[in-house]
């Protein structure tokens, strides 16, 4: 299947409701973001300082995961190594199947998304709640996270309670605390019921077996501490080698995500309840996933995509995603780290247009909080959808051969200036009230939106030779 | 069955490029000259309610939070709330604080007063989940972020902060840091207990219209009572 | 000092002012320029749609142009940027090539930069009576870092009224090919521009590429806006000889 971004577009951008409920709240967004980095003096200094961190430990992922392995069995929790996804899925089906688990309360995992826990849950017989109340919303209406730190962004205020009035029988009502209200007596509900809990992971901090999870309604905690068993999925990219390094992520990760100073929760776990301490779990599992990461390590320029905190602030800023949204991309990750992420967790060929919906701005790498060169990444993805387009078309894609004539025609003056002369003798048949008008592509894609102005008479060169004549 | 070959795929993948080094240093974080000060701005920026009871009796603020609240109970798990902030209840009934259990105080008309009558006892989830208020000690303060530190350890659960509408904290003066890296300084999470949260205000919710509302999972009403050290 | 012009395709072909601009401005300032007729593109719209081994040829066409020559000046930020920042890594370090494309690099500038920090010229004696607001074009200001420097020359033209621009460091919505293959994603992304620049109160919006002001303008007169484009070039040159 190929995921695709071109034909969406058209839609979202004519939805008037969604464009008038996507500006402001990332308008929000990008203003507290910027207020909270603006108070830290040594912003760079963290953005480095974690970079070559996660360079770091990426370059030795082996050694880092294994210690972290250590570090959780030895505090009682289980370990357990998924390829793909699949296998992360058979491994937790397993498992509920075991302990005659119905009811799982989950909080928000951008890795869940990716391995589709919930569908697959579902199909298993299974009730998994969302908790966490932006993915709840996701849950109830059957769509997919719109963005990665704010699933619901898109949705307004009246959407939702349309919605709880569908399926939670909520009166109508205006008041956003009385909706909140509901939602937290109906998954107060779920939660002393669930039999197991399973969180995503923010960070793995190998030195100590510490798994930290930040958030702000309290789910997480309660995924973790009321049923009997939490299973942690964590991508196998997520680890960190110190505890100590956590102060600085959790700084760059709040106040990029949020444009807090921190999370309202950050959840230090490690590993199952112990002797001696009233409540918690019985029993702790962390699935390691790999799902394509391990390849995307094997790439020495692409690796430095997995070194993403998935803070959503590339999101946030980008000039694309502030007038597509999420879904528009098609994809589990959107934006420009989905842009970037999709074809490599899936293939070239799978994700042809990710690459291609950026303007290459550079915002994304300017407020990544890790630096990660999204731009950069982008272009290497389009050489390489580019050969792998070529690859496989039976003939010559037309983009590859005009792009092959355009470098005949540029690496050669003579050819060059015989074509633009060519081009300025034909132009006169195209030239409508002041404006080209070349009815094909690429001239009509931008004749459709904007005027293209029409050649002057005489190219820079010719005037410049004209120039040096009289002067001389 | 998959960690030979996981782990065996992400060895040849780290060598396609050679290691990069770990930055040995750590930037650095404010250190602040008055750090209550700094404490309380940002405690009440995030929607907390911070008391002062360095000069007071901690159980006279107490008192007022119940009073404000209109509660007449406060559920209580470690005995270290009353002798780490000078409440004076443990001199009362110590052996209460020695049965495994949940601890639970009522305070006729919300006012503290002594001799009151504290009762150990089993408390059932759903009973715990409808408790209305608690109270804990904080192990560390973090003024940078109005941060609070809460652990679990021996006697000690992760619910009974989370559960309840309304939660009180009582914070030892002397255990208030300015930043987090002097928190993980001190302390190697995992040691004393299987979790620790940091908890930075009410919990809260944002995903409705952008509607800051708080209350979403966790404590609505969130109370820091500052104590003097070793009161 | 003797620099030579790399004019760029686009201002060659559509906007020869710009290209005649920059040579007044140089001389006004004492450059003497030499313009090099080998010289094409600098291979950016195959580099940045993905076709490399095209971006290639048309880079050493570039880096033959200009293997012998004086600092080279290019009144465009994104072009600047592709020869200083992207040709070196379209061809092996060690190469002869990516010697030479690196070291042509380090004696490339951007106009803007070259007047300000080279030649230490805020003012180039230009007059203009307007009020002018300034767009940022996002290679410029973020591969080359270069936003104080424009806005330096354009306060030192006499008689303009600066406006500084909402979000004038957003992007645009041009984008290179991205302009034609998400053609109403760029356009959408483009009117936000424009609603800004119509906030501004600018009655024109100066940038320093033409390809972020073909498309600006393009939406402009679309929408029969009174507000016109100028590039930086052209404004700088508002003066009599």
């Amino acid at each position: 299947m190929q995921l695709r971004i071109r034909p969406n577009t058209s839609a979202v951008l004519s939805d008037a409701t969604l464009q008038a409920n996507l500006k402001p709240a990332l308008e929000k967004s990008l203003l507290s973001r910027d207020r909270a980095v603006a108070e830290v003096s040594n912003w760079e200094e963290l953005r480095q300082h974690a970079h070559d961190v996660k360079a770091h430990t990426l370059s030795r992922l082996d050694h880092y995961l294994q210690e972290l392995e250590r570090k959780v069995m030895a505090q009682g929790g289980k370990v357990v190594w998924a390829d793909t996804g699949a296998e992360a899925l058979e491994f937790i089906v397993g498992l509920l199947q075991e302990r005659e688990i119905k009811k799982v309360a989950k909080s928000k995992t951008m890795l869940g998304e990716e391995i589709h826990l919930n569908e697959e849950l579902e199909r298993a017989q299974f009730d998994p709640v969302e908790t966490d109340l932006g993915e709840y919303i996701i849950q109830l209406s059957r769509e997919t996270p719109f963005h990665i730190v704010t699933p619901a962004l898109h949705k307004s205020k009246e959407e939702v309670v349309e919605l709880f009035g569908r399926e939670l029988d909520m009166p109508p009502t205006d008041d956003v605390e009385a909706i909140t209200a509901t939602a937290r007596a109906v998954l107060r509900r779920h939660f002393l019921t669930a039999g197991a809990g399973i969180t995503g992971v923010n960070f793995g901090v190998a030195e100590t077996g510490t798994l930290a999870v930040v958030e702000n309604e309290g789910n997480v905690r309660l995924c973790a501490s009321l049923p009997e068993v939490h299973i942690a999925i964590m991508g196998i990219e997520k680890v960190i080698p110190r505890a100590r390094d956590l102060a600085v992520f959790l700084k760059l990760l709040s106040r990029s995500a949020t444009g807090q100073k921190s999370t309202s929760y950050v959840n230090f776990i490690n590993g199952p309840r112990r002797e001696g301490e009233w409540d918690g779990p019985r029993e702790f599992y962390l699935v390691l996933v790999d799902n394509g990461r391990s390849r995307i390590l094997a790439d020495p320029e692409l690796r430095q995509t997995l070194a993403c905190i998935r803070c959503g602030a590339c999101l946030n800023v980008c000039p694309v995603y502030q007038r597509i949204g999420g879904h528009a991309y098609g994809s589990t990750y959107q934006g420009p780290i989905g842009a970037i992420l999709t074809p490599q967790l899936t293939s070239a060929e799978a994700a042809p247009e990710h690459p291609f919906a950026s303007s290459l701005c550079g915002a994304c790498y300017e407020t990544c909080p890790v630096k990660i060169e999204i731009p950069h990444i982008l272009l290497k993805l389009r050489e390489r959808v580019q050969r792998s387009r070529q690859r496989l078309a039976r003939h010559l894609p037309l983009e590859a051969w005009a792009m092959q004539f355009w470098a005949w025609a540029m690496s050669s003056p003579n050819r060059y200036g015989f074509l633009g002369n060519l081009m300025r003798r034909v132009q006169p048949y195209f030239v409508r009230k002041g404006r080209m008008r070349v009815p094909m592509p690429p001239f009509s894609g931008w004749d459709r939106y904007r005027d293209l102005p029409p050649l002057p008479e005489k190219s820079f060169r010719e005037q410049f030779r004209a120039l040096n004549k009289e002067g001389k | 069955m998959s960690r030979p070959r996981i782990l065996q795929k992400v060895r040849s993948a780290c060598r396609v490029k050679p290691p990069a080094p770990l930055p040995s240093g750590y930037p650095g974080a404010p250190r602040f000259q008055d750090p209550v000060d700094v404490f309380r701005r940002e405690l009440e920026a995030v929607g907390g309610v911070f008391l002062d009871a360095r000069n007071r009796n901690p159980a006279e603020t107490l008192s007022q939070v119940l009073e404000q609240t209109g509660h007449t109970e406060v559920f209580w798990e470690e005995e270290k709330i009353f002798t780490k902030h000078g409440l004076p209840y443990r001199l009362r009934l110590p052996e209460s604080f020695s049965t495994p259990n949940l601890v639970f105080s009522y305070h006729y008309q919300g006012r503290v007063r002594l001799p009151i009558t504290l009762a150990a006892r089993s408390i059932e989830l759903d009973r715990l989940a409808a408790i209305p208020v608690s109270a804990s000690s904080a192990a560390f303060g973090i003024a940078e972020t109005g941060t609070i530190v809460q652990t679990v350890g021996p006697g000690r659960g992760r619910l009974l902060n989370v559960l309840p509408e309304t939660h009180i904290v009582f914070l030892a003066q002397g255990d208030l840091l300015s930043n987090m890296d002097q928190l993980l300084q001190r302390i190697r999470p995992g040691e004393e207990g299987s979790a620790l949260t940091l908890v930075t205000g009410p919990s809260r919710t944002a995903d409705i219209g952008k509607v800051l509302v708080k209350g979403m999972h966790g404590p609505r009403r969130w109370f820091v009572i500052l104590t003097e050290d070793g009161g | 000092m003797r620099v030579s012009l790399f004019v760029t395709c686009l201002v060659d072909q559509v906007f020869p002012q710009v290209g005649l601009s920059t040579i007044r401005i140089l001389n006004r300032l004492g450059v003497e320029v030499d313009f090099d007729e080998r010289q094409a593109c600098c291979g950016q719209p195959a580099f940045n749609s993905g076709h490399s081994d095209e971006s290639r040829t048309v880079a050493r066409g570039f880096l033959e142009a200009y293997a012998d020559s004086g600092p080279v000046v290019v009144p465009s930020g994104s072009c600047a940027t592709m020869l200083k920042v992207f040709v070196p890594t379209l061809f092996p370090p060690d190469s002869r090539e990516g010697r030479l494309a690196r070291e042509i690099a380090g004696r490339t500038y951007e106009l803007s930069d070259f007047l300000v920090s080279v030649l230490g010229v805020t003012r180039t004696g230009a007059r203009f009576e307007e009020d002018v607001t300034y767009h940022d074009s996002c290679h410029q200001l973020r591969e080359l870092g270069i936003g104080r420097q424009p806005r330096l020359l354009i306060q030192g033209v006499e008689g303009v009224r600066f406006l500084e621009l909402p979000n004038a460091a957003r992007c645009c919505g041009f984008g290179g090919t991205f302009s034609v293959k998400f053609a109403d994603v760029s356009a959408a992304i483009g009117e936000d521009k424009v609603d800004t620049i119509h906030q501004s109160g600018a009655r024109y919006v100066v940038a320093n590429d033409v390809s972020c002001l073909m498309h600006i303008g393009g939406l402009l007169q679309r929408r029969g806006s009174q507000v016109r484009t100028l590039h930086l070039a052209e404004l700088l040159a508002k003066f009599e000889e």
